[in-house]
């Protein structure tokens, strides 16, 4: 009942805003949840941190820029292709890190990673448009609807998560993500009952770089420019505190997450300055009180307003 | 046909030489126990027979194949399974989800599959559910199955051990101490229950313990190590008799 519910606010919700600038933000809210998804893959699903992740969004974006910039090839290609790019050079980032760094160590080796990636993209004016980024990147297209306003943007961006969603969840309870989970809670016992525990970490590693190279796909194509500084710590910021504070482990906790901060952070009244400081004393205020993230928190909470209800009935 | 041959296993720790040239063999259906003062090398031994340590030399053999070298999943895949000696559970998952977890090996649905919740995928779910719930009753933790194994008990934690190496439905399981903590009444749960899972699950199991009454109570045979070297084989009796061994490690034991 409660999908229904959601599905219909899915729905419905750009016309219940009552300007584009709100409208605007509910369709970047789309990739961002994507891009908390994709990162919650390695914090939730295998239990490591990757200081590094904007390095793939980053990758997504500026495959399908250039593809765009300077190739005829249709969009929609060039969001597979993108996806594949990313999705391949997370591949090789694993093979080489999963061998022998977890932690702490993982966190600084993939950090080191994407700040080399950020200086180069940032300095290679050929290739990358250096500073100055890429303009000019073409919108996507279908037969008879062009995406480039807020609300068909929107719907698109929310058919994408609704399919990443789907995939999660299959994949969750598939033998893969089950295996993932096992060596998330014990390495050691997981190998003994016969899981290959550090191909599951680089297929694994594979996915979320996937995933964040879609969301930056779209990125690119939503706002027809990228600039180097999708590479840069920013945007790993971001996505850390979305899945934290949204919930990681959960599927639902990234996407609120994604809403809180990309509405929370502009939609503050004050001045540039002070929204900032404003919003870090919000974020504290919501760790402190929902440690585990503002999804499950406010799912036990539902449970708990349900249950009593129900026990309010009984006693009529 | 021997079911594991241990056969000149010497493990070498930059200097510290944990194993030295040890040779064990354990029949089909029969329960070994290798007992020796802490530090003999006993678990070394388990870690180098289940693929977590490679030996500096000799050969392991698991029905009459060498598995020498394997990789720790590589040699479940072969049929051997094992408990640790530190309790090791699946912590934040429920007690039902740590047994599906053991079943990877048994199941062989891919994430395709899964996507498509084809109904080869809808089938084989089933399956992974009845034998959980078999293994759940064996142990008696049917109640306990939506319980997160942390908040288990030591002893229930011990019994999701057992479950969860059971669950791989190995040939061979080897018990890295599996009475430690373990209150009289459980440990002749355990005895009862791993003479089960030898009768009638034709399981062989190989026991480290230091626990003399679970040791004498299961065993056909015992293997005594000592400083890394097997200094005494034979039946329980003929053990618990053997002067080196009383003097090393049992000191005046009873057998009554």
């Amino acid at each position: 009942m409660s999908i229904v519910a959601l599905a219909f606010l899915a729905v419905v919700a750009p016309f219940g805003l009552w300007n584009d600038y709100l409208r605007d933000l509910l369709a970047l809210s789309m990739i961002f949840a994507i891009l908390a998804l994709s990162l919650n893959v390695v914090v939730g699903y295998m239990g490591e941190m990757c200081f590094g992740h904007q390095m793939f969004f980053g990758i997504g974006a500026y495959t399908s820029a250039l593809l765009s910039i300077h190739t005829g090839i249709s969009p929609w290609l060039g969001i597979l292709i993108a996806v594949a790019g990313a999705a391949g050079f997370g591949f090789l980032v694993g093979l080489v890190a999963l061998r022998a760094m977890r932690g702490v160590y993982l966190a600084i080796v993939t950090f080191g990673l994407g700040a080399i990636l950020w200086q180069i993209v940032f300095n290679e004016h050929r290739l990358t448009g250096g500073a100055r980024g890429i303009s000019g990147i073409s919108r996507l297209s279908l037969p008879g609807v062009v995406f480039n306003d807020e609300v068909s943007l929107y719907y698109l961006g929310l058919v994408f998560l609704v399919a990443t969603l789907y995939f999660f969840v299959r994949w969750e309870r598939s033998r893969f993500g089950r295996a993932i989970v096992a060596v998330r809670e014990n390495e050691e016992l997981a190998r003994s009952v016969g899981i290959n525990s550090y191909i599951y970490l680089v297929l694994t590693f594979t996915i979320a770089a996937a995933f964040a190279g879609l969301a930056g796909s779209l990125y690119a194509h939503f706002l027809t420019v990228v600039n180097p500084y999708l590479f840069a710590p920013p945007y790993l910021l971001a996505m850390i505190i979305m899945v934290i504070v949204g919930g990681k482990g959960t599927l639902g906790g990234p996407i609120l997450g994604a809403f809180i901060y990309t509405f929370g952070l502009n939609l503050l009244p004050f001045s540039k300055e002070i929204d900032i400081v404003v919003f870090g004393v919000v974020l504290l205020a919501l760790i402190l009180l929902a440690p585990q993230g503002a999804y499950p928190y406010l799912r036990t909470l539902a449970t708990r307003l349900v249950t009593r209800a129900s026990r309010r009935n009984q006693l009529v | 046909m021997q079911m594991l041959n241990i056969e000149g296993i010497s493990k070498n720790f930059r200097g510290l030489q944990a194993l030295k040239k040890v040779n064990i063999d354990v029949l089909p259906n029969q329960v070994l126990g290798l007992i020796g003062p802490n530090g003999s090398g006993k678990t070394t031994l388990l870690n180098v027979v289940t693929g977590f340590l490679r030996p500096t030399e000799g050969i392991v053999r698991f029905k009459g194949e060498s598995i020498t070298g394997l990789k720790a999943h590589e040699v479940a895949r072969k049929g051997i399974a094992r408990t640790f000696q530190l309790t090791s559970v699946f912590p934040n998952l429920t007690v039902a989800e740590n047994i599906v977890r053991a079943r990877h090996l048994r199941s062989t649905s891919s994430t395709l599959r899964s996507l498509l919740q084809t109904k080869g995928y809808r089938d084989e779910q089933a399956m992974i559910e009845l034998k959980c719930s078999e293994l759940m009753d064996l142990l008696e933790m049917e109640k306990k199955k939506e319980v997160l194994a942390r908040h288990l008990a030591f002893g229930e934690q011990r019994k999701l051990e057992i479950a969860i190496a059971l669950a791989t439905e190995p040939e061979l399981l080897l018990m890295d101490e599996p009475a430690a903590g373990m209150n009289p009444d459980e440990q002749k749960r355990l005895i009862r229950l791993v003479k089960l899972i030898v009768q009638q699950m034709g399981i062989t199991v190989m026991i480290v313990e230091h626990n003399m009454r679970v040791i004498m109570g299961l065993c056909d045979s015992i293997a005594v190590l000592d400083y890394g070297v097997k200094m005494a084989e034979g039946t329980p009796l003929e053990i618990a008799h053997d002067e080196r061994v009383i003097s090393a490690y049992l000191g005046e034991y009873e057998l009554g």
